[in-house]
């Protein structure tokens, strides 16, 4: 079974619907949520759990501490910034 | 801004608590490099700009001043034999500015506490590359670019002695991460004249506060943030971050950063 994955905040790299995510999408069960960012921890953590991802993808978005204090214990493994960080 | 503590800073990694993230078994990794050509090539559009007064002209005809036509007002310089100094110039995208900014017949000054390049550095032995002091490189160089990562040695490490250290005709270009300047210090320089002009890709700020006096000192140019923004680059960050999570997949997991 394909691991879940969710881009939280799409937006900010793909504004323009111009990018590729075939392959991405190939490998994961991926949601792309269209937003350019979040910035409230409770937003963010109810989109992760709701979302029941293993991976979580951003972009350029500050993730807090207490955010992820909220996760679901044990359901994500893997945070992805697309980008340096 | 954000309470992900001391270790991101070590780590360089603004963004995610990495801390936190290890002690819940959760990896965290990123893309280490996919804009180099294209943030270098920002630095070098900034100088093509300023070494013409482009900006400078386009916003003098968007208010219908049309002035340059008949007495030319902005002084303008070829590129060729100028000195472009670069703080954090001995990494992966002054390299690739360095590329470019040769055949353009500049000369480049990298600041270095240690005194040279690393090891088998690319341009290790060109004469037209030298490494100095910071000191030294922002009181002589024509164009100065930040190029190194921001953490809490290089947090507002860029401020009013900096600045009033480089030549009055000089232009400072950020293309690094806005806190890299010390903004208020900065922008005092600037409504002073203390240089030509500024280039600012990245600020402390994105974007900067309404009322900041950024948006209106006749002599500094935002870009919003666009040096990675090109459309190859942004594919070839969706395909690399694929590539982290097919080795995460695959158990060869790769680019973590809260080892």
């Amino acid at each position: 079974m394909r691991p879940r994955a969710i881009f939280l905040n799409t937006a900010r790299l793909d504004y323009d619907g111009a990018l590729n995510f075939t392959r991405l999408s190939s490998l994961v069960d991926l949601t792309l949520n269209s937003v350019d960012s979040i910035t409230d921890a409770n937003e963010i953590a109810n989109l992760v759990n709701s979302s029941n991802a293993e991976i979580i993808i951003t972009k350029e978005m500050i993730i807090p501490s207490s955010a992820v204090e909220k996760f679901t214990p044990g359901v994500v493994k893997l945070m992805c910034e697309a980008g340096t960080g | 801004m954000h309470d992900n503590g001391h270790l991101n800073s070590l780590l360089r990694y603004n963004n995610l608590p990495v801390a936190l993230a290890r002690s819940l078994g959760i990896d965290v990794v990123n893309v280490p490099t996919y804009s180099t050509e294209s943030v270098a090539h920002m630095v070098i559009t900034y100088i093509m700009n300023f070494s013409a007064a482009m900006f400078h002209q386009a916003r003098m005809l968007h208010k219908g001043d049309r002035s340059n036509f008949t007495v030319f007002q902005h002084p303008i310089r070829e590129i060729s034999g100028k000195v472009l100094g670069l703080i954090g110039g001995s990494g992966t995208i002054g390299t690739a500015i360095i590329d470019v900014a040769l055949p353009l017949g500049m000369h480049v000054l990298i600041s270095s506490r240690s005194g040279r390049l690393p090891l088998g550095h690319k341009y290790e032995n060109n004469p037209r590359v030298k490494v100095v002091s910071l000191d030294e490189m922002l009181s002589t160089s024509d164009y100065v670019s930040i190029n190194c990562p921001l953490n809490e040695q290089t947090r507002h490490s860029i401020g009013s002695r900096e600045i009033r250290l480089m030549k009055p005709t000089a232009f400072l270009i950020n293309t690094a991460r806005g806190a890299i300047i010390n903004e208020t210090e900065f922008i005092q320089c600037m409504k002073e004249n203390v240089i030509a002009g500024a280039g600012l890709d990245t600020q402390e700020i994105e974007p900067p506060q309404t009322d900041s006096e950024l948006w209106t000192l006749d002599n500094v140019f935002l870009t919003p943030h666009i040096g990675w923004r090109r459309i190859e680059t942004r594919q070839r960050l969706v395909d690399m971050t694929t590539d982290n999570i097919e080795s995460y997949i695959n158990g060869t997991i790769m680019n973590v950063v809260n080892n």
